[in-house]
């Protein structure tokens, strides 16, 4: 048996996109196996076919030399393949052992929990991954990188061959992931697989044996880490079609219409000051906590400034509220679009004419006949796929409710658009969509901030480049001198501009 | 986009729609799950009692269940906002309470009237004020209110029944227009409002969004302060009318009490009434 696990040809559709198509994957026992891929690339769909959360529409998976049709978790868990999520699965409230043996704890004569036989499992386990912990200790007592090891515990304890970890390291500390990589290696001689998903590049160096790189629901192939350098594995990541995922064009840019001066935060943001033209695509970089959606929210009143001052085509502003700041034609697409941007048990059009309500109010009451034809008229515009405006957008794909979200200021005639984060968790087809729109918001004179935190977004869509370190502006470049390297230099905060 | 590309859009528009209506099927028997079985117990109980479908007992369910109707719409808007009132009870005692006094010594029954209504009108926007002022949680807030409503109302009251009203508001509670008892009228008017409110207006509007969405619905830049002290307000004045209708339905014989109205049968109706 050369493999453990062989997935040939696995394909899924979802309505309207290919997830996947003829992606394989082949895993050896023992190894650290590692999947690599931007986001929507189809890591999280490949490894929800294998456990048995999607049916896949084509291919085979072999394991252990078997033919096999996950049906379910529960399924996939009893045959030997655990996935422990970046999110954790545990009870806080129960002890490590009832969290570990939660649903099938082991049962006396009498059919009472058999405590003793639980606590010594467990302690046998724990044992395993070198922790020195009491199975009595509740769950929410451990720190993070605790739990995780934990949920490590659990998948052994399930007899589990194969260990897929999606991004285990995002919540971790530098020691922390230290101690995570000695278990894996441990868990790697006793002859456990281990699929490992993350996004930070120079784990993979240090933890992977092999890798497989996923782009756009297509297989790019599988290598020996060892064979490629980080450069190598970022250019298989993103492929060579940066022109046709961003579809920039270059609108006639003019006057000033928001200006921000010496914006202050209680340490969050400090004496922040820039300038949005219209027809301007702005983009604004920053590594996680260097304050960009907080600038974001301080602009448009949804968060307080401690001092100062925002000008709107060169008339300076009070903005307290966001319905300040949207009476002066800001409008802002939030970061999180199901908890801040929408209302997901209201209809499209019911979430489209919030903002501008008072536009349809004739004598107290909602004129519904102006308000379905309007937003008839956005969904057109916009081409969000829906069978009907009155549908409740939380039937609708993310494309489509950022579309919505789009719809919305458009309705309310804003002047500035604030984009957070416009692209996240939305598949790659969509994302041209979305960045059409922001070509053609420019062209009809909008002005844009883009804040992002995927580089290539905000290379591929700018026109001009912020950059943010630590609650200040550190760089200002413009589209055609911008480069990864300085961007994420100013990012780092080794770079400063002068002045 | 050309020809083609259109074909597959609709076709997969199709395919959605298609998806929309099995999910509709669904989704009705949801919406509509609580009406059936009222319906259905309507049915059971007239086949077991000959007396059931009379007009002469539908008319007095009607009667018997007008106050607490008028206190479960008032109570309504709360729940959509995501909040809850637990003092209507106390408020609707207040309320009758209030207006009881007031005529006793003045005998102007508008002006009675009026003051019970201002003094629960004030108790629910006192409500609305602490919740979103301070930021206080609406259920201890009312709770609160509830042992301060009722508090007032035994204090103004000193502990007796209030007696003797004059025969004019009488009518309110014993009257019948077209055979019809006057607190079923008031009840169903108050039903139109609400109704007209919930579906046709802004506030309404706001009322779901705030519901769905405190903080998407803020950031759609609505005043969501102002409109849930609104709302508060609305579930005090409705509490104050279902007050009044009481005090007056209960004429001489069953002086009121300024007692905590029984809560239970009150949260069972505003509950089928949301689902419904």
């Amino acid at each position: 048996m050369d493999y453990i696990l062989e997935m040939r040809n696995i394909s899924k559709d979802f309505p309207g996109i290919r997830a996947l198509n003829r992606v394989n994957l082949y895993i050896k026992p023992g190894e650290v196996h590692v999947l690599v891929g931007e986001n929507g690339a189809g890591k999280s769909t490949l490894m929800k076919i294998l456990t048995g959360v999607y049916s896949k529409d084509e291919g085979e998976i072999i394991f252990k030399g078997e033919k096999i049709d996950i049906k379910n978790p529960k399924e996939a868990q009893n045959i030997g393949i655990s996935i422990i999520y970046q999110e954790l699965n545990l009870v806080p409230q129960l002890s490590i052992a009832e969290n570990i043996f939660l649903g099938r704890e082991p049962l006396n004569g009498n059919g009472l929990i058999d405590w003793k036989n639980m606590y010594k499992n467990t302690e046998e386990l724990l044992k395993r991954l070198n922790l020195n912990l009491d199975p009595r200790v509740k769950v929410k007592n451990l720190g993070i990188a605790q739990q995780q090891m934990i949920e490590i515990a659990k998948a052994l304890s399930f007899k589990s061959e194969l260990i897929i970890m999606d991004e285990p390291t995002s919540a971790l500390a530098e020691k922390e992931i230290e101690q995570l990589f000695k278990v894996i290696n441990q868990l790697k001689n006793s002859g456990v697989s281990i699929i490992y998903i993350s996004h930070r590049l120079e784990e993979i160096k240090k933890i992977g044996d092999r890798l497989t790189v996923l782009r756009d629901g297509t297989y790019i192939g599988t290598y020996e880490v060892n064979s490629l350098n980080l450069d190598k594995i970022i250019q298989l990541m993103v492929g060579r079609k940066i022109e046709e995922k961003f579809p920039k064009e270059i609108a006639t840019i003019s006057e000033k219409v928001l200006e921000v001066k010496n914006i202050n935060r209680g340490g969050i943001l400090k004496n922040i000051s820039f300038c949005l033209r219209k027809g301007e695509v702005l983009g604004l970089f920053g590594l996680m906590g260097a304050g960009r959606t907080e600038l974001a929210r301080a602009i448009f009143g949804a968060d307080p400034i401690d001092s100062g001052e925002i000008y709107i085509n060169g008339v300076k502003v009070n903005i307290n509220s966001p319905l300040e700041a949207i009476k002066h034609g800001i409008g802002l697409l939030p970061e999180d679009r199901k908890m801040q941007g929408l209302i997901q048990i209201m209809s499209i059009t019911s979430n489209i004419t919030l903002p501008s309500l008072n536009n349809f109010i004739k004598r107290f009451f909602i004129n519904k006949k102006l308000e379905k034809c309007t937003t008839a008229e956005y969904i057109k515009k916009l081409n969000i796929k829906t069978p009907s405006p009155l549908r409740e957008v939380r039937y609708l794909s993310g494309g489509n409710q950022q579309k919505v979200v789009l719809a919305k200021w458009l309705c309310a005639n804003v002047q500035v658009l604030i984009f957070d984060e416009p692209t996240r968790g939305i598949d790659v087809g969509a994302k041209v969509e979305i960045y059409k729109l922001i070509n053609q918001l420019v062209r009809e004179g909008k002005a844009v901030l883009l804040i992002s935190s995927e580089l290539p977004e905000i290379l591929g869509m700018s026109d001009r480049i912020l950059v943010m370190h630590e609650g200040e502006i550190t760089g200002e470049l413009l589209r055609q001198d911008a480069s990864e390297e300085k961007i994420l230099a100013y990012a780092m905060g080794r770079l400063k501009k002068v002045g | 986009m050309d020809k083609s590309q259109g074909q597959i859009l609709l076709r997969e528009n199709d395919k959605i729609i298609n998806e929309f209506k099995k999910l509709t099927s669904v989704e009705y028997l949801q919406k509509y799950g609580i009406l059936l079985a009222l319906f259905l117990m309507c049915a059971i109980l007239s086949i077991i009692s000959p007396h059931f479908l009379k007009i002469g007992n539908i008319i007095n369910i009607l009667l018997q269940s007008s106050i607490n109707a008028i206190l479960a719409f008032g109570l309504t808007f709360v729940i959509i906002t995501s909040g809850i009132d637990l003092s209507v009870g106390s408020i609707l005692a207040l309320g009758g309470v209030t207006m009881g006094i007031v005529l006793q010594n003045l005998s102007n029954v508008f002006f009675a009237i009026l003051l019970g209504l201002l003094v629960s009108s004030l108790c629910g926007l006192t409500n609305g004020l602490l919740i979103t002022r301070l930021d206080l949680p609406p259920f201890i807030v009312t709770l609160g209110m509830m042992s301060i409503a009722r508090g007032f109302a035994l204090i103004i009251t000193k502990g007796y029944p209030i007696s003797g009203l004059p025969p004019m508001v009488r009518f309110l509670g014993a009257g019948k227009i077209l055979g019809i008892p006057v607190p079923v009228i008031i009840g169903g008017g108050i039903y139109i409002i609400t109704h007209i409110i919930l579906s046709q207006t802004k506030l309404g509007r706001y009322a779901y969004a705030i519901g769905g969405n405190e903080e998407a619905t803020k950031l759609s830049g609505v005043d969501v302060n102002k409109y849930k002290i609104i709302i508060y307000t609305i579930s005090g004045i409705f509490a104050g009318i279902s007050g009044i209708v009481l005090a007056v339905f209960c004429k001489r014989k069953f002086p009121i009490f300024a007692k905590i109205f029984p809560q239970a049968p009150v949260g069972n109706f505003y509950v089928n009434l949301i689902a419904s």
